[in-house]
């Protein structure tokens, strides 16, 4: 594979790499480190996995970013990781099942942008101030009147209620 | 973990990136620098880094070198520096038979003709010479700096035009007060100040200070244009323009520069007229509570805070006869006119007050009504503050 087949490669999957592997619990710089590692274990494989299609390619991807967060996770803990491996069994079946459904997880962003205009206001609050204004439990416990367990079960509930409507809304394309 | 934990950890992350713009990197750079380096010899290496400081080197002498500096006074046709020395800031120059061109800053060409003596002064960017005989004639370049023609009669002070200055020497005369500044404009905008006074003089424009008479001319020329033209009677509109005098009553001469728009009541034919015309501009008059007719204070006010000299853009309309009263203040010049009727912050304020009309039976003095306009005004910035309180909790309320 020559230069810039590898870029295109690199431009095309590395932001659902990305995306994985924080979803598998890894900060910003740790997953941006298992990205970059991810392509280049990739390209130093002796298997011939460019010959593979755009959705096992992907798959294989993650098993590389999969297996490298479990190794840095080992390192942190010194030897001992506390991500049980057939938790992520879970964790991939979520992905691939939930979030990509066959594609590359454009529709089920883009559902999720529609579920949150359907918001209740308070709820709508609650998600700017989480995740826009980075605020935190105890902050947002002051604003909202609220205990921080309370704050932790609304955010909880709102993802659910997201999480339901998105499937809700794919199921309906789906069966359109 | 179970799958619902999952799937709170997915929806948690698409959140982070949709709401909090935590977007996946742009890493292939990284990646493909890492995947594909670029294999060379160590000594090439080497020899690269050292050919890669050899150029910084060179290249930062030579922006060093190049860097544009600003400019020394340079002169050159015929004329003598007194007391020998070169062409600096402080120096003599004087021209004798023939002439010279003086560059200061490379913004402004200063041309000497025969018999001229002058001293260079100023500063960098804010260049100035001291005429002290004879006619210069002045190239400025705009937005580049200030400049200043400086003489024993007075400064003229400019921003960009062209212009000469001529001092007039009475015959045999020695004393100062035989003497008399000539200035003509021939693009742009002079200010022209004494201890006489001082007075805009615009393109074409001629006027020789201290002696009234020219400077009348002009106010006289601009006195006939006051006869306002038909296409022009009942005009309402923006205009932007320079404030070339005041007047003793609360009133002042407005050249327009610009017609910026009409409003719906404009009836006048040809609104374009007012360009290029020094207009007359009084304050509003309105109807009190008393039901007696009065100029508007906060008009008043803003006349007052007004300088020979500044551009500005105003409504105005012209309601009878041939002068313009002002429509409506800008929210800036309303805040300016109340400073001036809180504080008395206003050059004109000692020399100008508030005259109610004739037969009023209020004074601009009477601390009642001084107390009364500082009520009011401390009222209506209340209700400002009240209206801006109101608008940050509704946009506190949005962000929540």
């Amino acid at each position: 594979m020559n230069r810039d087949e590898f870029e295109a490669v690199v431009v095309t999957h590395q932001a659902e790499v990305y995306r994985y592997v924080r979803y598998l619990g890894a900060i910003a710089a740790t997953a941006e480190d298992i990205t970059q590692d991810t392509f280049l274990a990739a390209i130093r494989r002796t298997e011939p996995w460019e010959k593979l299609d755009e959705r096992s390619r992907a798959a294989w991807f993650r098993g590389i970013a999969r297996n490298l967060f479990l190794q840095s996770c080992r390192k942190a803990q010194r030897g001992e990781t506390t991500v049980d491996p057939t938790h992520l069994q879970d964790a991939e079946a979520t992905w691939k099942e939930e979030f990509l459904r066959g594609g590359d997880g454009f529709d089920y962003l883009e559902a999720l942008r529609h579920c949150m205009e359907l918001l209740p206001e308070r709820e709508r609050q609650a998600v700017a101030l989480r995740y826009r204004e980075r605020a935190s439990r105890k902050q947002m416990a002051a604003l909202l009147e609220l205990s921080e367990n309370g704050i932790k079960s609304l955010l909880r509930r709102i993802r659910a209620a997201l999480a339901e409507c998105v499937n809700k809304r794919l199921a309906l394309g789906d069966a359109r | 973990m179970n799958r619902e934990d999952w799937r709170d950890r997915l929806i948690d992350g698409l959140l982070r990136e949709i709401v909090g713009g935590e977007m996946p990197p742009e890493l292939s750079g990284r990646v493909l620098a890492e995947a594909f380096p670029a294999a060379r010899p160590r000594r090439v290496r080497r020899a690269a880094w050292a050919a890669g400081i050899a150029a910084a080197i060179v290249a930062a002498v030579c922006i060093f070198a190049l860097w544009p500096r600003y400019p020394a006074p340079r002169a050159q046709g015929n004329y003598e520096v007194t007391e020998g020395g070169r062409v600096k800031r402080g120096a003599v120059l004087t021209t004798k038979v023939g002439e010279a061109e003086l560059n200061l800053g490379g913004y402004a060409t200063v041309r000497m003709t025969p018999q001229t003596a002058l001293q260079i002064e100023g500063d960098r960017f804010a260049e100035a010479v001291y005429l002290r005989r004879g006619e210069v004639l002045c190239n400025v370049a705009q937005e580049r700096g200030t400049f200043e023609v400086r003489s024993d009669i007075g400064v003229v002070s400019v921003s960009g035009t062209q212009f000469s200055v001529s001092i007039l020497e009475e015959e045999g005369g020695t004393d100062m007060s035989a003497k008399r500044m000539m200035v003509k404009v021939m693009a742009g905008a002079v200010l022209v100040a004494g201890t006489w006074g001082q007075r805009a003089l615009y393109a074409g424009d001629e006027a020789t200070v201290p002696d009234a008479g020219p400077l009348a001319a002009v106010a006289a020329r601009d006195a006939a244009e006051e006869g306002l033209p038909d296409g022009l009677k009942g005009f309402s509109g923006q205009v932007r323009g320079v404030v070339t005098a005041k007047g003793d009553r609360n009133t002042f001469d407005f050249k327009v520069g610009r017609l910026l728009r009409t409003w719906k009541n404009n009836k006048a034919e040809n609104p374009e007229l007012i360009v290029g015309r020094t207009v007359l501009v009084a304050p509003r008059w309105a109807k009190g509570e008393d039901g007696k007719w009065r100029p508007v204070e906060l008009h008043v006010a803003f006349i007052r805070t007004l300088v020979v000299g500044q551009e500005l853009t105003l409504e105005i309309r012209n309601p009878e006869l041939d002068h313009f009263a002002i429509l409506e203040l800008s929210e800036e010049q309303r805040v300016m006119a109340r400073r001036s009727a809180e504080t008395g912050a206003s050059p004109e304020r000692d020399r100008e007050g508030v005259r109610p009309k004739e037969g009023g039976d209020r004074t601009r003095s009477s601390p009642e009504r001084e107390q009364n306009l500082r009520i009011r005004n401390l009222e209506k910035e209340i209700e400002r503050l009240r209206r801006e309180n109101a608008e940050l909790r509704r946009l506190l309320e949005s962000r929540r």
